[in-house]
Formats: structure tokens, C-alpha cells, sequence
């Protein structure tokens, strides 16, 4: 009998055997080993778990329908939130995620939900189902994760969506960085072959800022464009020796297997198989790196990393696998050059160096043992530092605004960029992590803000109000009339409509500076709001306020849900409209207690255009 | 789905020029970009400078020399059959301004993709002088349309089987010191760029180079293709191909291109065995 109390491992191939080929390393659940895991999930009221999840996946409702032996439900419960399970069960951090969360962990081991996901997600394939075409098309540029859930969602609502690919093969990081050994490509291509069921079109060659442009792309009739296109180019240490022959980054060498399947002389496209290779960083990269060197026969990999174990950033499961698979670490040493001969590696200087005081972010910062540093001998460096944005795009897209370090600058909450039209999301406009799942969620995001926008212009008035601004000052002027007499602003009303919060994030990320402007002069309308019944308003104010309190009251004040946002937006013929958000329950649901003001679904909406009221 | 070849021919022993329908690589091409393609599903992604462009046919035109395993499959192809996977425009253009009197430089194939460049410069009102350069004459190829892009046009070879014997630079010298020159520009072989840039280095002539580095995406992602210029790092594939050629490290880039010689040899030869290649 299984204990109750202990978590089931997957099993995972010998590692003398797994580190010399492109197996997978670990195997699924049994079934028994899944009804157990199962088992285990105390079915919480209020669970942790989902709220660790970037897409909040129903954890414990798909759980309950594995215990309940229903596959096919749990299945496509996961897929509600998230299409690809079979992917993020495999590669999430979930030490850093559900997992994290999961109550079983605090005194205990917490329940295994990536392997379950993984689970369900083999063993069930998501449903088509028929959707009426909205006759709109949206192109999506790079068919990495982000790009892959958006797509998805987009279909699902009858949108044509084409994904452009920039190389030969789709998936993104998926298929160039993440090893065949962590996630198998019959799996990543069964995710792509679903999309392409869905009726998503695919374009490999195309790199978008070359081959098109965006612009070329609105002309060639797409109504709204996401960019999804990822980080890409690889940071480098800038220091000696960078350039010597043998120094990969390890973009480049994981694409040279990954993608081009180099490893000795069996492929046209080379790489250089060496007996000693030393990985510079700790995240996942570095040690997919390190562990794919190992495999193409390198007798000696070494991971070195400036802080300590406890730093670093990779998932445990990947450290523990890597080293059982005889990956070296070296911990606390810092790059200082790469010491060469005949212009090849020969070896690297490394500083020790010490943990100091914790820095802003909790983290203690490595500083350098004065005086101590070590050689090694080496002959292949691999630099896994992560990534800078790649310029291609922003460089085709004159008025695309850009963050200082070249990322695109988004509204977090709906992947908006600064084009009327465009949305972006993923590495190449990071919200926080880079991982596969905060990038499928900013595809979801941007999905369904694309979708709105979609219909807004597909039909005026089915996702909001349409009217055009004579149209409302009458409205509102009558409104006023019958205010005086029946008194309703109520001051929770003013202080929820126009959720500070949406405007304060917005001013972060500098989205639209025409709507950040507003900023002070909609407080005023706020504080306005709540004074009505003081009659302290001066005319002008007055009709503005009236104008919001007769949209605040097309959407029924009930069960004390809450009104979550007015967002006026302006079509291509130039009327302005009023998108009221109507997801009410969910909301009420998710927040049941108060005020949205904590909360991170980005469903507000905002007012573009005060001053034209 | 693939890139269907529309035509080929064989300009000399070797040496090939096919034209490939690509309405998207075409569409917004100019000169000095590349692409990259993979002649078949096990293929590598071989860079290749566009040598010309015909925007209403959606017709790309490429010169390539068989030399190596990818570009000897290539050169198997047929018009009518399909390249796998082609990419671009990639890089940066060359930058086409009216500089005066120009001097195009070419070594080798990379005559091919500096006819469009010179026609570029033509266009933008510069006098243009052609100077190629080839081992022998019967690797000197579209002489009409060197003339017709250029308003000289010189051949060298190595041998004297055509035109003056010697090397570019020589004839490069001869008119750097007859003429005021304002640009030069030079495609080929890295070790001719390297000699061209430094014989006008000391004259002060604002000489720019088209690299031809090794790469792999193309677009970026990997650094491959990375090169010190003006002692910074730079991409090939995003900041380039082209750049100032007296800031450029020549030695390292001769260096760096040499870093698979042996795989190359050893490929060749294990796909020999198994013969691979007719």
C-alpha cells in the first residue's frame, strides 16, 4: 500500500545510460501511481495552488476528476486554462509555482501537480469544436509558447490566425532551446498539430521586420497583430577571450543539436565535441547545456555559477537530474576571461567570490574574494547569462515604443502596445519570469483583449456600449435630471469604478501617454463622484461625473458585484465607445470579499478620452 | 511546400546561379541583404548574399560556389525541384547614398551579389567603378551586367588568362591614385576585403565591407555570426553583413570561419563513402 503521506516520484531512466542519448529522462505515472498522487490533494476550499499558477489552472477540480477515474474531464478542465499541459507539466518550475503553494508542502511534501498534469495531458487530446468564423484575421509573429496559447485562444473564438516563424521549424524555445530529453518532440508536435486542427495557418521562413512588416501585414488584411517573437539574443560575458573559437553561447549550441541535430560528423551542421566544457550561469539553459554536452559526448562538463547552490535559479528537479548525470558544479566562481591558444578555448580564469549582504531582493549578492582567482583547463565554454531583446521587429516598427533596455513596452494587464492594432507578449515584452507558462499566459491575455478588440469592431455593441458622444452628453444630461431627485452615487461606486489601480498601471508602462495624462483630472472625477450629494461640483465637472454614473448603471448593481471598468475606446471611423467588462461573476468569484484593487486578472478597463465626455 | 528553383545554370565549373521564387524574401529585399536556406529536411542553414531580385516575378537570384557538402547538394537541384527552407531578407542593407565616385569591389562569386549593390549606387547618381577579381578567367561571369552596372568596369585574374593580372587591390591602388575615390566597397573573400581595407585605410577612403561569417539562425538568436568591430562585439546577421572595414578585426573573423574545417573535411568525406553526393 502506498503511504498517503509520501509523494510519488516519477521514475527516471539510469543515469549512466540517459547521459549518453536523447531519451526521456522521466517516464509518466503509472495510472496506479496517478490515482495515489491523487489521493493525496487535500481538495482545499481556497487553493493556494491555482493562485501559483500563472494561468490558474483548476487544480484541485481536475485532481478530483482523476481520482474519480474521469480522464477525459480532467483533461479538458486543464485545457480550459491551459493548452498545453503536456508541456507545462514537464517544464514548468513548479517548486516556484503550484507546487509552491500547495499546502501538503509545508509540513510535508506537496502534491506532485506538474506530473499529474503531465499525466492527463498525454493521455488526452484537447476537443475541436466548431466555431463560427468571424470573418477577422490575426497574425501572430513567432510560434513559441506565447504565441502557440494565444493562437489558440483566438481560434477558439473563429478568428483565422496565421503564425509567422522566423526559422524552419515551429515551437520557439520549445523546439530550439528545451532538449528532446525534458520534453520529447512528439509531444511538441502533437501541440502543434492540435493548433493546426483549430485551423491555425503556419508560415516557417518568415521573419517578421524583414520579410514583412507589420505594416505589411495590416495591409495584407490582418485587424490585429501579436508579437510573440521572444528575447533572443544571447547575452555575452564582454570579457577576454569571448570570441575564441569554441565559446558558444548557449543559444547557439543548443540550437546547433536541438534544432540541428549536430552532434560528431553525422550532421552537415558541426559542432565541436571537446573532453572539457565549462557552462557559465544556473538557470534552466545552463543546465539543459551542460546536460546536452554531456550526451554529444563531451567526458567532463562543468556548471560554474557566481552565487551559491541555494541560488541558483534552475529548477531542482534539472540540478538533481544533472547531477546524477555526473554535470560538475562549481559554485561561487565568476568569469574573468577565457584564457586561448592557437585561437581556441584552452581553459577560463575564474574569481571566487563569497556571499555579502542580502541585496533589494532578498538574495545575497556574491562579491569577490579579493586576490583569489582559479584557472581551469577547458576546451568549449558555454555562456548561458540569459537574453537581450532581439532588434529585428522594433527596428521595422518606427512608432513601437521601447523600454530602455529594447523590450516593448506593454499594458501588462492586456499585452497592448503603443500600435493601435498591435499587442505584444512573451520574453520579447516580459511581464516577470521568462518560463513557458507567464509567456502562454501573456498569449491568453493579449488573446483576449485581441478578441474584444475583434468584436468591438466586428459588431459595435456586443462586448460594450456604442454611442457616440452627442448621443451620451443627452443621455447623461437626462440622467442628471432624475439624479437630483432619486440620490444614488454611492460612495463604494466611486471608488471602484474607475479602479486607481488600472490607471497607476498604466502610467507604469507608459502604454498610451495620452491615457496616463488623464491620470490626475480622472482623481478629481473620483473624488467627484463621491461628493455629488455635497453638490460641491462646479458645472462642467458635473456632467462628466453624470456621464460615468449613467454607465455605471447599465451594468445591474447585484449580489454586490462589482462594476470593474469603462473602457472607452475609439474605432477606425472615429466614434468613441464604451467596452463596459461584463465577466462579473468570475470576478465576484475570484474576489469575493472586496475591492479588486489586489488583484492581478487584468480585466479593467480604462477611459481613453475624458475630456471628449 | 518548399522554394521551387526556377532556373539554373552552371556559369563555370562549380559555379552556379539559380533563381528561387520567393514572394516574401523578394517583397522587401534590397541590395546587400542575404538569406538562409536548407536544401532538404537533414540540411544545415547556409547563408547566401542575394545577388539579384525581380519584384514582379517574386524571382530571387543566387550565385554560389559548390564547395561544400550543402551547396554541392545544391547544386544537384534541378529547376522545378525545391529548396526545403528559405529565409530573409536578412541584415541590414547596404547603405546607398550618393558618395561621388564609388568603387565596387568583388572577389570570387561575391561579384555576384556586388552587381546589385553597384547598380544600387548607380541609381543613387554616384559614379561607379567595378573592379573583379577572379583566379581565372573562367570564373569571371556576367561581365554584361557588370558593364551595365558600372560606369568602368575592370577584371583581374590571378593567372592574367583575363584582364590585368594580379590581384584587386593592384588595380584598386592604380585608381586610388589616379583619381579621388570617396567609398569603396568590398564583397568576397575575407582575406581580399582584408587587403582592400588596408590599402585604403592610409588614404583616408570610408571603405565598407560585406562579412561573411558563419552562421546559424540568422536573425540573431545565437552569435555565431559575432565579430569585433571598432572593439565591440558586433552580430553579422543583425548589425551587418556590412561594416566600416578599418574597424573591423579581420583576423579574427579568418579565424572564427575556420573553426569547422576539419568537420567540413570529415563530413565531406564520411558522405562520400556513403555516397551521398553523385
Amino acid at each position: 500500500m502506498t503511504n498517503k503521506q509520501t509523494r510519488q516520484l516519477q521514475k527516471a531512466l539510469d543515469p549512466e545510460y540517459r547521459n549518453k542519448n536523447f531519451e526521456e529522462v522521466e517516464t509518466n505515472f503509472s495510472k496506479e501511481q496517478a490515482l495515489a498522487e491523487a489521493e493525496r490533494c487535500l481538495q482545499c476550499k481556497k487553493p493556494k495552488c491555482v493562485e501559483g499558477c500563472p494561468v490558474n489552472v483548476q487544480i484541485p477540480e481536475f485532481i478530483q476528476k482523476i481520482k474519480e477515474g474521469k480522464i477525459d474531464e480532467a483533461g479538458q478542465l486543464i485545457r480550459q486554462t491551459n493548452y498545453l499541459p503536456s508541456v507545462c507539466g514537464r517544464v514548468c518550475p513548479q517548486e516556484r509555482q503550484c507546487e509552491g503553494k500547495c499546502i501538503l508542502g509545508i509540513k510535508g511534501e506537496s502534491v506532485a501537480i506538474g506530473a499529474l498534469e503531465r499525466y492527463i495531458g498525454d493521455l488526452t487530446s484537447a476537443q475541436i469544436e466548431k466555431v463560427t468564423p468571424s470573418g477577422k484575421k490575426v497574425a501572430i509573429i513567432g510560434s513559441g509558447c506565447a504565441g502557440m496559447s494565444a493562437a489558440a485562444d483566438l481560434a477558439k473564438q473563429g478568428h483565422k490566425v496565421t503564425i509567422f516563424e522566423a526559422l524552419h521549424a515551429l515551437g520557439g524555445v520549445l523546439r530550439y532551446g528545451i532538449p528532446s530529453f525534458r520534453l520529447p518532440r512528439t509531444v511538441l508536435n502533437r501541440e502543434i498539430e492540435f493548433l493546426k486542427k483549430l485551423g491555425v495557418e503556419f508560415e516557417t521562413n518568415v521573419v517578421i521586420g524583414k520579410s514583412l512588416t507589420i505594416q505589411d501585414l495590416f495591409d495584407e488584411g490582418y485587424n490585429a497583430v501579436f508579437i510573440s517573437s521572444g528575447a533572443g539574443l544571447p547575452k555575452l560575458l564582454h570579457i577576454d577571450g569571448e570570441n575564441l573559437n569554441n565559446v558558444y553561447s548557449a543559444n547557439e549550441f543548443l540550437t546547433r543539436v536541438n534544432l540541428m541535430k549536430a552532434s560528431g560528423i553525422k550532421s552537415p551542421t558541426p559542432i565541436y565535441v571537446g573532453k572539457k566544457a565549462v557552462v557559465i550561469g544556473g538557470g534552466n539553459v545552463a543546465m539543459d547545456a551542460a546536460r546536452v554536452a554531456k550526451r554529444i559526448g563531451v567526458d567532463e562538463v562543468i556548471i560554474a555559477y557566481r552565487r551559491s547552490e541555494a541560488e541558483l535559479p534552475a529548477r531542482k528537479a534539472e540540478i538533481e537530474h544533472a547531477k546524477e548525470e555526473g554535470i560538475k558544479f562549481l559554485m561561487l566562481h565568476s568569469p574573468v576571461k577565457i584564457l586561448g591558444e592557437n585561437g581556441r578555448v584552452a581553459g577560463m580564469r575564474l574569481q571566487v567570490m563569497e556571499l555579502g549582504e542580502p541585496d533589494a531582493s532578498g538574495r545575497r549578492s556574491p562579491v569577490p574574494v579579493e586576490g583569489k582567482t582559479v584557472d581551469i583547463e577547458a576546451d568549449t565554454v558555454i555562456v548561458a547569462l540569459g537574453t537581450d531583446p532581439n532588434p529585428i521587429i522594433p527596428r521595422s516598427a518606427e512608432n513601437l515604443k521601447l523600454d530602455k533596455k529594447g523590450y516593448i513596452v506593454i499594458n501588462p494587464e492586456t499585452g497592448e502596445t503603443s500600435i493601435p492594432g498591435v499587442w505584444a507578449g512573451g520574453d520579447i515584452a516580459p511581464t516577470g519570469e521568462s518560463t513557458a507558462i507567464n509567456a502562454m499566459g501573456a498569449g491568453k491575455r493579449a488573446a483576449q483583449a485581441i478578441n474584444e478588440w475583434l468584436y468591438i469592431e466586428l459588431t459595435g455593441n456586443e462586448l460594450g456600449e456604442y454611442l457616440d458622444i452627442k448621443e451620451l452628453r443627452k443621455l447623461a444630461r437626462e440622467e442628471y435630471r432624475k439624479l437630483q431627485d432619486i440620490n444614488v452615487f454611492h460612495p463604494r461606486l466611486g471608488e471602484i469604478v474607475f479602479t486607481r489601480r488600472g490607471f497607476d498601471k498604466i502610467k507604469h508602462t507608459g502604454a498610451d501617454e495620452r491615457k496616463f495624462r488623464l491620470l490626475p483630472r480622472l482623481k478629481k472625477i473620483i473624488e467627484t463622484a463621491k461628493y455629488i450629494n455635497k453638490k460641491e461640483l462646479d458645472k462642467n465637472r458635473l456632467d462628466e461625473a453624470i456621464a460615468f454614473h449613467w454607465l455605471e448603471n447599465k451594468i445591474k448593481l447585484e449580489n454586490n458585484y462589482f462594476i470593474i471598468g469603462i473602457q472607452i475606446l475609439e474605432d477606425r471611423r472615429g466614434y468613441k465607445f464604451y467596452n463596459l467588462n461584463q465577466d462579473l461573476e468570475t470576478w465576484h468569484k475570484k474576489y469575493p470579499s472586496g475591492s479588486p484593487a489586489e488583484s492581478n486578472t487584468g480585466s479593467e478597463g480604462y477611459i481613453n478620452n475624458i475630456t471628449d465626455l | 511546400m518548399g522554394y521551387k528553383i526556377i532556373s539554373k545554370t552552371e556559369l563555370s565549373e562549380n559555379l552556379y546561379e539559380i533563381k528561387v521564387y520567393a514572394p516574401y524574401v523578394v517583397k522587401n529585399a534590397t541590395a546587400g541583404q542575404f538569406i538562409i536556406l536548407r536544401v532538404d529536411e537533414e540540411g544545415e542553414r547556409v547563408p547566401l548574399t542575394i545577388a539579384d531580385i525581380d519584384k514582379e516575378k517574386n524571382e530571387l537570384t543566387m550565385v554560389f560556389m559548390a564547395v561544400g557538402y550543402s551547396t554541392k547538394k545544391l547544386a544537384i537541384l534541378n529547376a522545378g525541384e525545391e529548396i526545403q527552407d528559405l529565409a530573409g531578407p536578412l541584415g541590414i542593407p547596404t547603405e546607398i547614398k550618393n558618395y561621388g565616385t564609388v568603387v565596387c569591389v568583388a572577389g570570387g562569386y561575391g561579384a555576384a551579389p556586388a552587381y546589385l549593390i553597384a547598380k544600387a549606387f548607380k541609381e543613387a547618381g554616384n559614379k561607379v567603378y567595378m573592379i573583379v577579381g577572379a583566379r581565372t578567367a573562367q570564373l569571371v561571369f556576367w561581365q554584361d551586367r557588370m558593364k551595365s552596372a558600372s560606369d568602368k568596369y575592370f577584371i583581374t585574374t590571378d593567372d592574367g588568362s583575363l584582364g590585368r593580372k594580379g590581384f584587386v587591390t593592384h588595380q584598386l591602388d592604380e585608381l586610388i591614385n589616379t583619381e579621388k575615390i570617396d567609398h569603396v566597397m568590398a564583397i568576397g573573400p575575407v582575406p581580399m576585403m582584408k587587403a582592400v581595407a588596408e590599402l585604403t585605410r592610409d588614404k583616408g577612403i570610408y571603405t565598407v565591407v560585406s562579412m561573411n561569417t558563419l552562421m546559424v539562425d540568422g536573425t540573431g538568436m545565437c552569435g555565431s555570426c559575432r565579430l569585433t568591430v571598432d572593439g565591440k562585439v558586433k552580430f553579422a546577421c543583425v548589425d551587418g553583413p556590412d561594416f566600416d572595414a578599418h574597424k573591423v578585426d579581420f583576423d579574427e573573423v579568418i579565424r572564427r570561419t575556420s573553426a569547422y574545417k576539419d568537420h567540413e573535411k570529415r563530413f565531406d568525406e564520411h558522405c562520400k563513402l556513403s555516397s551521398f553526393i553523385k
